[in-house]
Formats: C-alpha cells, structure tokens, sequence
C-alpha cells in the first residue's frame, strides 16, 4: 500500500511542480489551482487570511469507506512563499452527524515537496468538512472545506 | 429537616484570644462522650455515609471545612465572609441541642493582623492543636493562629518565588511540613512548621505530577499527599517528599470520574472527593479504586435534606461517624452519617442526564444585535442564542470540552463583534483566546445550524512572544470598534491589551487595593465611544475605570455597597448595569458614576435572582443577566421589569406563565 501511495504521489508531484510555485492571493474562498494537465489540487483562504492551503486527495475522488492520503501545502497569503515546514494539523469531520473520523492520521513532510497526510477515513458518505490548522507564533488559524463524499 | 441559623451576635465578633481556648475547652469536656459514645457504638468499616442529619444554613459561600478533634465541632472557611466560623454538628457536652448552632467566628475583612480575605481552607493537626492554619487567599498567604487565638505567623506573599503563592485555597499538615495548594501558580508549596519555605513541587500542565488549578488538598495515612486537580479533573497523589505517586480520574460522569473535583479528604483508607461539577461525593479505596458515592442532584434551586449542589468542600470527622458538605454554591454546609439504605438510594437517577446537561448559564454573556453569546461552563462551550423573539432560541453551539484548537478547558467569558458575527471567547484553561465567525448572509434570520459556527483562529498565552508578561490566565475578555482586545489576566490581577492580530500592546493594573489596582476582576466593558474600560474590580467590590490606554481613571461605587459584583454592562446613554452576586441584585450607576438604583432580591421568581453573574443589553435596549444559580436567564427592561425568561428547567416555565 505504502508503495504504491508513494509512487502515486511522486507522480503527482511531478505534475505539480509548476502548479505549485506562487498561488495569487485572492478573495475566493475556495478556487482550483492553475491548470497542469495533471491533478492539480484545490486551494483555499483560511479563516483569518493569512494562508492559502493547498490541498489534494489521493486518490481523487475520496472514496467512501476506504483510507486515502492528502498532499497539503500551505502558502502565506500575503507573500505568496511556500512555508517549507508548517505547524499543521488536518482533521476531519461531519458536523451535522456531531462526530469525527474514527482514525488518526499521520503528517509527515516530503522531502522537497508538500505535507503528506495519510491514514485518512471517511467511514460514511455525506459531506465532511476537513480542517487545516496552521500555527505560527502562537496562533492557531484553521482553513477549512467541506467535501461531499459517495 | 433540621436548618438551624448562626448566631448574628457571634458572626459580627471577632473572638482571637478565645477561639482556640473554647475549642480546648470544648475538646475536653466532650472527649469521655465521644469515646462513650464509640464504645457503644462501635465503627462498622463498611460502612457508607449517604444520610442526611442537618443543614447550616445561612453561610457565606462556605469553602471547606475541617473537624476539630474527638468533637461534634467544624470548622467552616466561608470567603465572602471574610472568616473562618466554627459550628457543632450534633450534641456537644454541655449543650446537647447545640447541633448547627455558631459558636464562634475568626477574622474580618482586612489586611491587618489576623484579618483575612477570602479565606478558603483550613488545616488543624491530627494530634497537636497548638496552632490552627487558614488559606488567606485573598492575600496570597497563610495565616497561623496559636491556642489562645494569636497570630502567631503569615507565610507567602504574592508572587512565584519560593515562598510565595498566589491565590492559595488549601493547607494540611503532614507530619512535620505544611502543604499548601497554591493554586495560581498550579503547584503545591511546602513549608515547615515554623513557617519557613522549603520547596515546592507540581507546576503547570497534565502529565504526571503535573497540576491545573489544585484545589483541596489532604495527607492519607502514609503521609501521602493528596491533591484535588480540580482543572485535569483528577486526583494527584504524591509522596510527603513531593515525588508523584499516582493519579486517577479524568473528566466525565460516570462512577471514577470527575468534572471539577475541588476538595479532598482521607479517613480510614478511604479518600472522598468533592465531585464538585457531577453534584456528588465519591469515595475511592487507596489505589484510586471507586467504592462507592453519594449525592442526589439538586432540580430546583437550593432544594435541600441530602440533595447536593456544586459540593466544594469536604471533611470526615475524626470518629468516621459524620461527613461535612460545604455548598458554596448554596451557601450551607450539609452534614452526613452513615447510610441506612442501598447505595441508589442516595444517588442521583443516572438517567436525569442522559438528554444532556441541564443549563447552568454562566458565568458571563453579550449581546449584539440578533445575537447573545454565553459562556457555559458545564458543556464547555459558547452557547449562541437569537434573541429577536420574546425568547431566546439556541441556534448552535461553538466548542466542546478538549484540546483541540478549536476546543475549549475552561470558558470564561465571551465578546460579541458589534455586528454579531464575530465572537472572542476565553479559555483560562487552556490559556487561549479563540475567535469565531458566524456563517450567516447579511439580515438572514438565525436559524439552527451545528454549522453556523466557523473557528477561525486561536492565540496561545503561552506561546505568543510575552516576554515577561508570560503566565496569562485569561478572564474577562472585551474588544473595541478597532478590534482590538483587553482581557483580565486572572493570575496577576491586571489587564492586557492586544492588536487585532494578538500583539501585545498594554499592560495595566496590578494587584491590590490602591488607585489603578484590581483584585480578582471579573467583567469589562467599554464606553460607546471605546475611550473608557470599566473593569467590575469584584475583590474591591467596586468598579476600576481606565481610559484605553491604560490610564487610571477613577473607581466607582465604593460606598455603595455592592458586595460581590460580578458582570457589568454598559447602556448607550452611559449608565452602568452591574450584577452582584453576594446582593442577588442589579445596580445601575449613572453616566456620573452615582448609584442610581437597581432591581432584583433573593429568590427564583421575576425579577429575582440567585447570584447572577454575566449580564448584557441587547440592540434592543433590554437587559439580559444571567441568573446563574437559578439557571436560567432573564431578560428585563432597563427600569427592572420582567419581559421574559429562559432556560431548560420547569420552573423556568412557571416563570413565565406566571407574568403572562
């Protein structure tokens, strides 16, 4: 599984590569990121402006029921850099049914390249909302999107 | 039901010299009863206690409470008194009707010899009387009184030094140590008997030997010490060297666990819990194993005869014949024997609560536009009502107890954004400052929605670069039009004020009595034009004005007798509402700052109150205040008539009924 993840991802990774340089910080709250031929991942502001989260599933779509993983990267919004190595933490849940992902996911950061969230599960369809929060200098700020799951 | 009132004569006294005499004199004359009446009955170690004997009614506040030994006789520290009272719990030798009655009272409110401030525990020796220790929390230090009522000693001052404490709530001796729960500072202080600092142990956090907040405190057996970690929600158990032992608990319900525990005694191999927060009393084995508990939940307010309240403190009497329940919140001490009857039969029906919790509403609230905010602390949330209507209709609920940034440990207060879509909350336990956003589209009306609530960021005290300013507890919380935000630092008795974005700005207020300190602020509020912080200085029962910047103004309401303010709001025509806890009652101060009136008693109908707390104006112009120890809201015109009320509990309903 491991294997085959990782080989996805590097896939991925090379078709990100020019996606991922400088996202224009903008008012959209959610908008897809510029266009590469391959999966591109999708971005949003956070809740207080100061990031843009980046994010893909893999695989795209989520299936339901079944673990997937989620390549992060975290932009300041004003400066347009890439945080090589951010305070993150990404959860999941569906806010409407008051419950959580049954599983913990793990973060690990790629070498040259974005955060890595694996183990992630949504056990039933619907919508999820999955969060991203980002600390730096002592403040937590979430970005956040819900994703309808079949 | 036998309730039996202090004598006023006794309470307004002040007998030093004598206190600790006629508990000499008291411990002689009963002790060949007592050891008659364990002769002919004997002690059954099995034994449970669960049934009711008496109530003290009357108290202010009582905290905690310790037997003297080999008699029917307590000790009760009651803070609001400013005293520690002495009380017989039954039949003494030559007053055998006494049981309930004062019969004598130490200490007055001052900063003199043998005058205290909000005292919060007491600690006599097991065998040796020859001194008699009181937590002086108020003034950060410990009081020792000798045999005949003399002062003998103070120990600490405020401050995180050794040798220092800050707001300590309670004292037990060890065999040759005094342990104190120095409670601001999350630690346990150790002093000898001649009242010289020796170390301390425990410090902030939740790992092991770690503390939140500990509270009551107690030495078993072995001279082990137990702590009450009333924030971790636990109990810490050291070893009289200070090195951790054990722990066991954690928040929740159900048997074993806890929500506040804040007072803990040791008798006979068994340690009792004050589970302040589960309305009960548990009683574990010396492994942390649970035996057994006992306490039905009070419905309606103040309802008595065995049925229990937020128990704060309690004692075991030396015999293990008698249990003493202090009720701060109730403001009576209940006492305890043995049960005569199944465990269930003093406990509450687990099923009460298995719809949730009832609604305890508080301590603080605001109010703009469509929307109230409150902060709930037995959830753990910030509960968001629309208020367009008579009454008002939760529409969702921010936060849960937890760790998680979005989460809360303890929430204390609450500021609306002026166009009710943006929420600072205040976590002292965690230590943060949390804003939330309200999803909503522009003059939609409020509907319920789990989602309408956004998390949008959260500051860490600890982690923003504070410099010397680190160690922020935050408390009260309020912003201006620019956004920027002042909060009360519990633990220093000050304000702070940050940017927008949680840079550090300001600091002002300090602890004390003089112009520009604060003790304990609970409340502020701004003037309509941002230039004037009120701060509710509820330990100098009296309001503390800065401009915002920091500046001493003036300070209001020093004669006019308010006792124990708590939240404040402010009109637009600039007059001043302020709740007071100790009067059940509003005041209203002028735009001149001179009392002008006010409304509310004692009681659970209209217009009446049960230590009120959060208080608010709406867009409306109506009043809410938050009737904590009625739980309930309720909502008034500004010249004190009843509009409404609400809340989950049925006489809430009958309320209302009644003024339609």
């Amino acid at each position: 599984m491991h294997t085959k993840l990782q080989a996805l991802l590097v896939s991925c990774l090379a078709g990100l590569a020019g996606a991922c340089a400088l996202p224009q910080p903008g008012g959209a709250v959610e908008q897809e990121a510029p266009a590469g031929g391959v999966p591109q991942g999708t971005e949003v502001l956070s809740n207080a402006g100061r990031y843009r989260v980046r994010y893909l599933p893999v695989p795209d779509p989520i299936p339901s029921g079944e673990l997937f993983s989620m390549l992060v990267w975290v932009f300041d919004a004003e400066s347009g850099a890439e945080l090589s190595e951010p305070e993150l933490v990404v959860d999941a849940g569906m806010p409407h049914h008051q419950h959580g992902m049954n599983i913990q996911p793990v973060l690990s950061k790629m070498v040259e390249g974005p955060m890595l969230v694996d183990g992630l599960l949504f056990h039933m369809p619907g919508a999820w909302t999955v969060t991203f929060d980002i600390e730096r200098d002592g403040v937590t700020e979430r970005a956040q999107v819900v994703l309808d799951v079949d | 039901m036998t309730t039996v009132s202090p004598i006023p004569t006794f309470e307004r006294q002040t007998r030093f010299r004598l206190v600790h005499a006629a508990a000499l004199l008291l411990a002689t004359l009963s002790s060949t009863a007592s050891a008659q009446d364990a002769a002919s009955q004997p002690k059954d170690p099995g034994n449970r206690f669960g049934e009711y004997e008496l109530t003290i009614s009357q108290l202010r506040e009582p905290a905690r409470a310790a037997f003297l030994p080999g008699i029917n006789v307590v000790l009760v520290a009651e803070p609001w008194a400013h005293r520690v009272s002495m009380y017989s719990t039954g039949p003494i030798v030559f007053r055998p009707d006494s049981a309930g009655e004062l019969l004598l009272s130490i200490g007055k409110l001052g900063s003199g010899i043998g005058e205290l401030r909000e005292p919060s525990g007491i600690a006599l020796h097991a065998t040796d009387d020859s001194q008699m220790l009181v937590a002086d929390t108020g003034h950060h230090r410990l009081v020792a009184f000798g045999p005949d009522g003399e002062v003998l000693r103070t120990m600490g001052s405020f401050g995180s030094e050794l040798g220092q404490l800050i707001r300590p709530t309670d004292v037990v001796f060890g065999e040759t140590k005094i342990y104190v729960t120095d409670t601001g500072n999350h630690r346990v202080a150790v002093f000898d008997l001649e009242g010289n600092a020796l170390t301390t142990f425990g410090k902030l956090g939740s790992g092991p030997g770690e503390l939140r907040e500990p509270a009551g405190i107690a030495v078993d057996g072995e001279g082990r010490i137990l702590v009450a970690d009333a924030a971790n929600h636990r109990i810490v158990r050291f070893t009289a060297d200070g090195e951790f032992d054990m722990a066991f608990g954690a928040r929740g319900p159900n048997p074993g666990l806890f929500s506040s525990p804040v007072d803990v005694d040791w008798s006979d191999g068994r340690i009792y819990v004050a589970d302040r927060g589960n309305h009960r009393i548990q009683v574990f084995d010396d492994a942390g194993q649970v035996l057994y508990e006992w306490g039905i939940h009070v419905i309606r307010p103040r309802e008595g005869e065995g049925r229990l309240h937020y128990p704060s403190g309690i004692a075991i009497s030396p015999d293990g014949a008698q249990a003493v329940v202090c009720e701060a919140a109730s403001d009576r001490v209940q006492v305890f024997g043995p049960a005569d009857g199944p465990a269930s039969k003093y406990m509450t029906d687990p099923g009460l609560f298995s719809q949730g919790p009832a609604r305890h509403f508080g301590m603080n609230i605001d109010a703009s536009g469509p929307v109230l905010a409150i902060a709930e602390p037995e959830t753990e949330s910030v509960l968001i009502y629309a208020i367009e209507g008579t009454t008002p209709l939760m529409v969702t609920k921010l936060g849960g107890l937890g760790l998680l940034a979005d989460d809360f440990v303890r929430v204390d207060d609450v500021d609306l954004s002026a166009d009710g879509r943006e929420i600072i909350a205040s976590d002292s336990g965690a230590r943060r400052l949390t804003r939330f956003r309200l999803d909503r589209a522009a003059e939609s009306e409020l509907r319920f929605d789990l989602q309408l609530g956004r998390f949008v960021e959260g500051a860490s005290l600890d982690r923003l670069p504070l410099g010397e300013y680190a160690g922020v507890e935050p408390g009260a919380v309020v912003r201006d039009s620019a956004g920027r935000i002042f909060v009360v630092d519990l633990s220093q008795s000050r304000i702070l004020r940050f940017s927008s974005r949680f840079k550090l700005e300001r600091v002002f207020g300090s602890e004390g009595s003089g112009p520009g300190q604060l003790r304990s602020p609970t409340d502020l509020a701004l003037s309509a034009d941002g230039r004037e912080l009120w701060v509710v200085d509820a330990g100098n029962a009296r309001l503390a004005v800065f401009d915002a910047g920091g500046t001493f103004l003036r300070n209001i309401g020093e004669r006019a007798g308010m006792d124990r303010p708590h939240g404040i709001a402010l009109h637009p025509n600039g007059s001043a509402f302020v709740t007071d806890a100790g009067l059940h009652r509003v005041h209203i101060f002028d735009s001149a700052g001179e009392l002008s009136g006010g409304f509310g008693k004692q009681g659970l109908g209209a217009v009446e109150f049960y230590k009120p707390r959060g208080i608010a104006i709406d867009g409306e112009g109506r009043v809410i205040v938050l009737d904590h120890g009625n739980h309930r809201g309720q909502i008034l015109s500004t010249s004190g008539e009843f509009l409404s009320a609400f809340g989950a509990r049925l006489y809430v309903l009958e309320t209302r009924r009644k003024q339609d």
